[in-house]
Order: structure tokens, then C-alpha cells, then sequence
């Protein structure tokens, strides 16, 4: 869980909590989170709908909207304090050393401006160069992520590129000012199973060309095997479990983890019936005292209603928040 | 792009005949004889039918809708039955003092909506957006005539501060910049404003807030940009559509400047029309609407055009 | 499962054009959608229809249900053709029904789920108590307690829960057809398990058809007999899952088979087996309509849109590299049918 000693951490993140207000109503979104990055690393986060897992991902950058939401605990990414910088200081990272790319890029792009305009104002705000300067670094970016005809594309609006295209020219312009962390959220989902594929293996390459660190978002395991270095099972605002990848395919531990990866359908399941998890997951504005799982899962026992599980270290590496798992019999 | 442009323009066309024509019918349907008010009362049957003649009123209706449009395309729209002056004549000076007053309400009145509405809509839910919503609400409710007395009473009758009515002395139908001048159009123009104030507070409020609530502001804001670069984002946005309103708007205001002109004696189009009416001066009056009604039209025209050119996606597919 | 030809599709063609105007006198573009698409559907089969954005299975899929009308083909329901004389519509709508992936907009916000489902038949001249007594039934049926879920609103539902009123609706009138587009497509992967065993039960239950399409290829290769891929509005291959899945011979089936994320890190995919979307449909190939995206593509692949070529089995691709004598270099001779090495398996 906790880095070695020698590389400092990236990102740190310690105790998150984090809140919305929405009429009387209280979305506990995030839970009680804590990790760390390494430089280089890529971390997936797992989860399905309503898990908390692109709030977390939006708080990185405190891009939560301000007057609706509570956080607490501590979050360190690239140096800075985020929770307690200044609006300049914040400005500065974002787009800087850290960027971000959606799961849209329909929507997520600006319709009335050009891909060129977009991208090259990303690089004039941060590296302070004249715009004929940020618009050649634009059409580089274009040609690194594999844009065909690159200079026409320029000039071209977002609804005139085809989505795969788009999602490309989204990476180019999160990867315009060389930034140390990318937070990636579901960046693959709106996309045709073909492309899909060609996104990953393109952000798996960029990745080690240029040394970042990755935050990548999904709901998908095998997107998550494709790219990712550790993964992290979010349920309900909490990590549940958290390991290298490898070792979690192969034998997730968690009964949600267990589940999730049964109840996904591939090549071998034909003529079984596929072993759903009963039941859905919690309301966030009404957590259940105890492990947020415990109402469905097969293992629960009474200890499991009282409190929730701490996340626990494993020797090899992984962690889990399951008082079942792992304890003594 | 051009070929979208003459399109456009050859599509309005028939729309202002068409109205046109509906103009020239209104005033024949509506009761009344014109002649009774050129003749006196006792005058013989066989002058009134002289009369009938001279002004061409015993032919068919749509001759005289033929004859009415082949005058008026030559720039003839007839002689005034009240004054005996040339109708292009009442008209010009009339046009001139309502686009001096219709500007002078707007410009003021839209700038002050699209900065409050933009506001209303950056602060959403806080103090601002609060206090601007039940402004706004206000002044769409604010009957003109009774905005325009009271104004009178409490400025022009207590205070004495500005003229009750009328036009400054001289020449009315042009701009200048001196209080003489000035101080005969605030009334009227403050009283002409408050409904589209109103009315566009309301609508960029809206339009601004359903952008801020879109995908790419979160994206501004992931790649660092300051604000005043996203509130640049936001104007190439809303400019579009707050443009239609703006110009919808345009045109409100001067369908209220009929009843405000009448109000405050102001000597502009509407106030000709309301003349027109009550003295039965038909030449006056179709000239007069038609000239309004020509004005919505290419208003509207204007505005898609204007439009299209601001919007890129409509710029390089048009009609698509 | 029988082999009674339920529906047949016959040559179904359905272009759309651009909206908007049409330039003096210039023809507004059209592009065809969905492009003499034939196909049997076997009774008590459930037949998959899987491709990317643009290649037509949601137009199929109005198609089939009658909510838009071919430009060209026929549809023939038990053998009588639909419309025009044959079955009439009402009836034939009865007979098939839909499942949209958006189980939300799909019903109606200002009625309870038991008032949703009782609907159909209330049309269909059911009384009121034995249309209501037929929904609290399907209720049952679905997994949903008639006595908790009957009085709910649709937004006071989870959307796996609004997915079983949707599939409780269409199975209320008993259709013997049931079109499914995309039905577990905005699931959470641990409801969608739910909701394809309540999918696989019914079937059984109530004797229906499906027609299931769906971009997930693992989902499809769960509940499918037979699968039929289109790209571009027609279809690429068609047979039964299992050979199509163990020996694709489309090189567009290979491919999109290949691009599946592996569940493995070892097995990481070095080299997408694509590069590119696909194409516009406003504007698509000469030819074969994969040829722009194809490896293996050849001068004759740009003549002639390939046809189906039997491989046996049932099983048929749209490619002159398993046409005997086709002209392509990799195609077998003639008189032999064997499927050739697409090269993209994984």
C-alpha cells in the first residue's frame, strides 16, 4: 500500500471524504480513502455507477463543483495541498502537471472552437509562448497520438471528427504541457469496440514514452487488465480491495471483487448460469453502519453490521476490507 | 456561404409581400368609410363618389393592391389625407426619431440584461441570481402606460426634472449629444426598456446556465485556464442565441414604442400610426405598416444571418 | 430448439438522408443504413447481432418491429408477409415486441409499472381487472414482488428493476418474438448478470424468439445461438456462435474478436488488430464496405460488394477469401469451402 521510501509519492491521499448537498439530502460519495502514486505507476480505479470513483477522480483537481461540496482528509498530488491551495496555485497544476481526459469528448471539447484553438490555449496559459509557437506544438501533438492528415484536423471542430479521432485529440491536448500525472476517466467507454482497443494500447505507449503517472477511471475489468499496474475495487465510497493487477485476475479476494468477476460474462460461461450478486448497492445517502457490502453478500455475519472493516495490509502486497477474508478460521 | 445568403434573403421576400398584402386587407376590412373623413358630412352622393374615384377606392381590391405596390416600389406611397404632405415624407422624419429612440432604450437596456442575466447565471442559486430573478420578474410585469404615467407624475410633475412630453425643439429626427436634447428621450425610453429588460435578464440568465452546466467548463477548468478565459468560452457560446433574443427583442420594444410614442407625444412611427388610425389616414396608415412590418421582416432576416456567421457549425454547413 | 423459420428478412433496404435544405436542386445525401439485409430466425432461437456504431442494428431492429418502413424487402412473419394485405400491423405488433437499451425514457414517468405493463393489453380490448391482474403476474414473473413494485413510479426504481418492468411489458400480450436492442447495455456488470439468467429463464418460460443485439461480444456469446455481424448496414457473417467464435472468416470478425480486452495481463495486446473508425456511411467504400479497414484487402475486394459464401454448417461470410474462385489470392479453389487464417486471432 504504502510507497518504498525512496520515490515520494505522486499523489497521496489520506482519509478522503468527500460530499454533496443536494436539497436536504446528503451524498456521501467518497468514504474514507486512502493511497498513494508512484512516479510512472498506473493505478485503476474499479467500480460501477454511483461508487464514487470519478468524484474521487474530480477531487484530484478539486474540480468538484465548490459550493455543493465538503471534503476532508488530506490530498497531495505533485507537491501540492490541494484541499487547502490558492486558486492561482490550483491553476497552475491543472492542465500543468496534471490533466484530465473524459469519457465524452463530444461533449468534453469546447463545440465552437477549433481542436488546433483548444489544444494551443492549454499551452499558451501554461508555457507562456506566442500562439504561432503553441500551434506548431498542437500539430506535434496531433501527429503523437497517431491523428491522420494532422494539420487539416487542426482546424477542424469537435463535431467534425469522428469519435475515436476525438478521444485522440482529447489525449493530445491533456498530454500538451507534459503533464507528470494523467486522470483518465472512462476514457474508452463511449467507444466502438475496435477503437476502444487502439485508445488503450496508444495511452499504454504514451505512458512509458514520456513517464507519467495514471489515474484511469472504468467499470470494466478488462480495460482495467489492459492498462493498468495496480487496481483498486471501489464499493460505496471505500476501497475494498487494492493490489497489482496480476494477482487480482487471477484470485480476487474481496466477496464483492469474487462477484463482480463472476458475474461478468466471457468465453467459458456459456451454458452456466451466470452467478449474479443479489440486490443493489446502497442508496450513498444512507450507508449502512457496518460494511456497506454486508446486505449482499453471502458471507456476512453479524461483526460485519457493527463497523466498518479497516483496509488491511496483506504481505503480498494487496489489501482488503473484509473481516471475513483472510482472518483466522 | 454566399449561395446561403441569397437564399435566405430570396426566402424573406415572399414574406414581406405576404404581409403586405395582409396590411392593405386589414384596413379594408376594418368598418368605417375613409371618404367620411375627407368629405363633410352633408357633402352630395355624386362628390362623394367623385372623391371614391379620384383616390382610385371603387376598384376591385386586389387592383388596388397592384396599383398600391407598383406605387410604392417606385418610391410613391401616396399623399397623407390629414396634412396633404407625402406619406415617404411623414414617414422618414417619423423612422428616424423611432430608431433614435428604440436604440436609445436598447443598447442601454440589453447591455444591463446580458451583464445581470450573465451574473444571475455565473452565481447561480447565491444572492445575485436572487435578487436579479425577482427584478426581473418585476419589470415583465410592468404594464408600459402605467410605468409611463407614474414616471411622468414623479419626474416631470413633482420634481420637474424632465419634459412630461414631446420632441426636443429643432429638428427631432436626429442624434445629438446634449442634455437639451437628450433629457425629452429618457422618460420614454426608460419606460420602453423596463419589459425587454426583463425579458433578456431572464433569457441569457438561462442560456449562460445551461452552458456552465455543459461537459467542456469542467474541461476548461481541468486544463487550468483562467476565468476570463472560460468567460470568453462561454460569450462565443451564448452569443448565437442570445443574438435571437436580442433581436426578438429589438422587435418587441418597437411594437411597444406605438403604445410609449402615444404616451409621451413622442413623434416616431408609432405615434404617426396611432394618428393614422383615429383620423382614418389610410394612404398614412399603410404606409406606415407596411414600413413596420418591412422592418420585422428584414429584423429577422438580420438575425439569422447574423446567426449563422457566429456560429461555426452552421458557418461551414449551412442548412444542415 | 426447431428449425421452423419464424420471421424471415427478404433484401431489407433502409436509407435515411441528411436533414436540413437541399441546396437548389443538389439531392440532400442519403446513406443507407441498413442495406438488402436477408436473414431466417429460427423459432425458439436466440439470434445475436453484434457490429459498431453506424453498421445498422438498431435500424434492423426498428425494422423488424415495424416502428419504420423498409424502403425495400419484406419481412414475412410465419410465413405471411407483414403489411400490405398480410399480417396487419396491429396484430403483428402484438406478435413482436422491443426492449430498448434506455430503460428510463422508455417508460412512461406519470404511470406506475403496473399501469405500464397493464397498458398493452387494455389496448388490445382486456378488461381493466384482467389487465391489472395480468401485470401484478408479470411483476411476479420478473422477479419483482407485485404487492411492493405494482403502485412504484419508474423513478423510484434502480435501472436493473426498470429493465424487468420493460421485459414484463413485452412479454405481457405474449409475443412470439422479442427484439432486444441492447438491453443490458446501461447495466452495472453485477445487474446485468441478473437480468440475462432472468432473460435465459424466460425464454424457456414463455417459448419466445430473441433477437438479441448487442456491441458486448462476451454478452452475446452468453446468450446466443446464432450470431449475424454487420458493418456498414450489411451483414459480414452469420452462422451459429460457436464456429463463428472458434473460426470467424470475415477478417472484420476476426478483428473485432481480437480487439476484445484480454483478461490477462500477460496477454496485453500488443498491436490493436484495427487501426481507424469506421468509415462514413454517407460516403462508404467501393466495393467490399471493410476493404478501407482491411489487411488482407485486394484489387477485387474494390469491383463488387462480396456475397454471402456458404462454409457449411450454416455458417457464411461476406469475403472473397472464402469464395471459391472469387479472384482473391487467398480464396480457395473451386469446389472446396474452407475457412481460410484471418491472421487477427488471438
Amino acid at each position: 500500500m504504502v510507497a518504498p521510501a525512496e520515490i515520494p509519492p505522486l499523489v497521496q491521499v489520506r482519509d478522503l471524504h468527500v460530499s454533496f448537498r443536494t436539497g436536504d439530502r446528503i451524498i456521501r460519495a467518497v468514504n474514507g480513502v486512502d493511497f498513494d502514486l508512484v512516479p510512472r505507476e498506473t493505478l485503476c480505479i474499479l467500480g460501477e455507477s454511483g461508487s464514487g470513483k470519478s468524484v474521487l477522480l474530480r477531487s484530484l483537481m478539486r474540480l468538484n463543483p465548490p459550493r455543493r461540496t465538503t471534503v476532508s482528509g488530506s490530498l497531495q498530488v505533485c507537491g501540492l495541498d490541494v484541499e487547502h491551495a490558492s486558486d492561482n496555485e490550483l491553476s497552475d497544476l491543472r492542465g500543468g502537471a496534471v490533466s484530465m481526459i473524459f469519457q465524452e469528448p463530444l461533449t468534453a471539447f469546447d463545440p465552437v472552437f477549433t481542436i488546433g484553438r483548444q489544444i494551443s490555449e492549454t499551452i499558451v496559459r501554461h508555457d507562456r509562448v506566442s500562439w504561432s509557437e503553441a500551434s506548431r506544438r498542437a500539430l506535434d501533438l496531433l501527429e503523437l497520438v497517431q491523428i491522420p492528415s494532422a494539420k487539416q484536423r487542426l482546424s477542424m471542430y469537435p463535431g467534425e471528427l469522428s469519435g475515436g479521432l476525438r478521444q485522440r485529440a482529447m489525449i493530445a491536448m491533456a498530454l500538451s504541457c507534459r503533464p507528470q500525472l494523467l486522470l483518465a476517466d472512462e476514457p474508452t467507454t463511449a467507444l466502438d469496440a475496435t477503437v476502444q482497443i487502439q485508445v488503450l494500447v496508444l495511452l499504454r505507449r504514451l505512458q512509458q514514452e514520456l513517464g507519467m503517472a495514471m489515474i484511469f477511471v472504468t467499470h470494466d475489468i478488462g480495460v482495467a487488465t489492459e492498462i493498468a499496474d495496480r487496481v483498486a475495487v471501489m464499493y460505496a465510497g471505500r476501497f475494498v480491495e487494492e493490489g497489482p493487477i496480476g494477482a487480482f485476475v487471477a484470485a480476487p479476494m474481496h466477496p464483492y471483487a469474487t462477484g463482480l468477476l463472476a458475474a461478468t460474462v466471457n468465453a467459458a460461461a456459456r451454458d452456466i448460469r451466470l452467478k449474479a450478486i443479489p440486490g443493489a448497492p446502497p442508496d450513498p445517502s444512507r450507508l449502512p453502519p457496518g460494511c456497506a457490502f454486508e446486505p449482499r453478500c453471502e458471507f456476512a455475519i453479524d461483526a460485519c453490521k457493527t463497523g466498518v472493516p479497516e483496509l488491511r495490509n496483506l504481505a503480498s502486497g494487496r489489501s482488503i476490507r473484509c473481516i471475513r477474508v483472510g482472518a483466522a478460521p | 456561404m454566399l449561395l446561403y445568403l441569397i437564399r435566405r434573403v430570396l426566402y424573406a421576400l415572399p414574406i414581406a409581400l405576404a404581409v403586405s398584402f395582409v396590411c392593405f386587407l386589414l384596413v379594408h376590412i376594418a368598418p368605417g368609410d375613409p371618404i367620411s373623413s375627407i368629405v363633410p358630412p352633408d357633402a352630395p352622393p355624386e362628390v362623394v363618389e367623385q372623391v371614391r374615384v379620384e383616390y382610385g377606392l371603387d376598384k376591385p381590391i386586389i387592383v388596388q393592391f397592384g396599383i398600391w405596390l407598383l406605387h410604392i416600389l417606385g418610391g410613391d406611397f401616396g399623399k397623407s389625407l390629414m396634412t396633404g404632405r407625402s406619406v415617404a415624407q411623414e414617414l422618414s422624419s417619423a423612422v428616424g426619431n423611432t430608431v433614435i429612440l428604440g436604440l436609445t432604450a436598447a443598447i442601454p437596456a440589453f447591455t444591463i440584461a446580458c451583464v445581470l442575466g450573465a451574473l444571475a447565471a455565473w452565481w447561480r442559486d447565491g444572492w445575485i441570481d436572487r435578487i436579479v430573478g425577482s427584478v426581473s420578474i418585476a419589470a415583465v410585469s410592468t404594464p408600459h402606460y402605467w410605468l409611463g404615467i407614474v414616471l411622468v407624475i414623479t419626474f416631470s410633475v413633482f420634481m420637474q426634472w424632465l419634459p412630461a412630453m414631446g420632441a426636443p425643439p429643432g429638428a427631432a429626427s436626429e442624434w445629438r449629444f446634449e442634455w437639451d436634447h437628450i433629457r425629452f428621450l429618457v422618460l420614454p425610453a426608460i419606460t420602453l426598456a423596463i419589459i425587454p429588460i426583463g425579458i433578456v435578464t431572464r433569457s441569457v440568465r438561462g442560456i449562460v446556465g445551461d452552458i456552465l452546466n455543459q461537459d467542456f467548463i469542467v474541461t476548461l477548468g481541468a486544463k487550468g485556464l483562467h476565468n476570463r478565459t472560460i468567460v470568453l468560452h462561454v460569450i462565443k457560446n451564448a452569443a448565437p442565441t442570445t443574438l435571437t433574443v436580442l433581436g426578438l427583442q429589438f422587435g418587441h420594444l418597437i411594437g411597444g414604442s406605438i403604445m410609449v410614442e402615444t404616451v409621451f407625444a413622442w413623434p416616431g412611427t408609432g405615434f404617426l400610426l396611432n394618428n393614422a388610425i383615429f383620423q382614418r389616414d389610410i394612404p398614412l396608415l399603410q404606409g406606415t405598416v407596411l414600413i413596420l412590418s418591412i422592418f420585422f421582416v428584414t429584423l429577422n432576416l438580420a438575425v439569422d444571418l447574423l446567426q449563422t456567421l457566429l456560429d461555426p457549425r452552421i458557418r461551414r454547413h449551412p442548412g444542415q | 430448439m426447431t428449425s421452423e423459420t419464424l420471421l424471415s428478412v427478404r433484401s431489407l433496404t433502409k436509407s435515411f438522408s441528411l436533414k436540413g435544405f437541399s441546396s437548389f436542386g443538389r439531392p440532400r445525401p442519403r446513406f443507407r443504413a441498413v442495406d438488402d439485409v436477408s436473414f431466417d430466425l429460427l423459432k425458439g432461437e436466440t439470434l445475436g447481432v453484434v457490429g459498431e456504431s453506424g453498421c445498422g442494428k438498431s435500424t434492423l431492429s426498428r425494422l423488424i418491429v415495424s416502428l419504420m418502413q423498409p424502403d425495400d424487402g419484406a419481412i414475412v412473419f410465419e410465413g405471411q408477409k407483414v403489411g400490405h394485405g398480410g399480417w396487419p400491423l396491429k396484430e403483428y405488433r402484438r406478435q413482436v415486441q422491443i426492449v430498448f437499451q434506455d430503460s428510463y425514457s422508455s417508460l412512461n414517468p406519470r404511470l406506475t409499472v403496473a399501469e405500464s405493463i397493464a397498458f398493452a393489453p387494455r389496448i388490445h380490448g382486456a378488461s381493466k381487472s384482467a389487465s391489472m391482474s395480468a401485470a401484478r403476474d408479470l411483476l411476479d414473473r420478473v422477479g419483482l414482488g407485485p404487492d411492493q413494485f405494482a403502485g412504484r413510479y419508474p423513478h423510484e426504481l434502480s435501472g436493473g428493476q426498470r429493465q424487468r418492468i420493460n421485459i414484463a411489458r413485452a412479454l405481457v400480450l405474449r409475443p412470439k418474438l422479442i427484439v432486444l436492442d441492447e438491453p443490458v447495455s446501461a447495466l452495472d456488470k453485477s445487474v446485468e448478470a441478473q437480468v440475462l439468467n432472468l432473460l435465459k429463464d424466460l425464454k424457456s418460460d414463455f417459448d419466445v424468439t430473441y433477437l438479441f443485439i448487442s456491441h458486448d461480444l462476451n454478452v452475446v456469446q452468453y446468450m446466443a445461438d446464432r450470431l449475424l455481424v454487420m458493418y456498414l448496414g450489411a451483414i459480414s457473417e452469420f452462422g451459429p456462435v460457436q464456429s463463428v467464435y472458434a473460426t470467424p472468416a470475415h477478417p472484420y470478425t476476426a478483428a473485432l474478436f481480437a480487439s476484445r480486452p484480454s483478461l490477462s495481463p500477460e496477454k496485453r495486446h500488443v498491436a490493436p488488430p484495427l487501426t481507424g473508425d469506421p468509415p462514413s456511411l454517407i460516403n462508404p467504400p467501393s466495393g467490399c464496405r471493410f476493404r478501407s479497414r482491411c489487411a488482407t484487402a485486394e484489387p477485387v475486394c474494390a469491383e463488387s460488394h462480396p456475397p454471402l459464401f456458404p462454409l457449411g454448417d450454416g455458417h457464411a461470410a461476406s469475403c472473397f477469401m472464402v469464395g471459391p474462385g472469387s479472384g482473391h489470392s487467398r480464396a480457395p479453389a473451386i469446389g472446396t469451402t474452407t475457412v481460410p487464417d484471418t491472421g487477427a486471432r488471438h
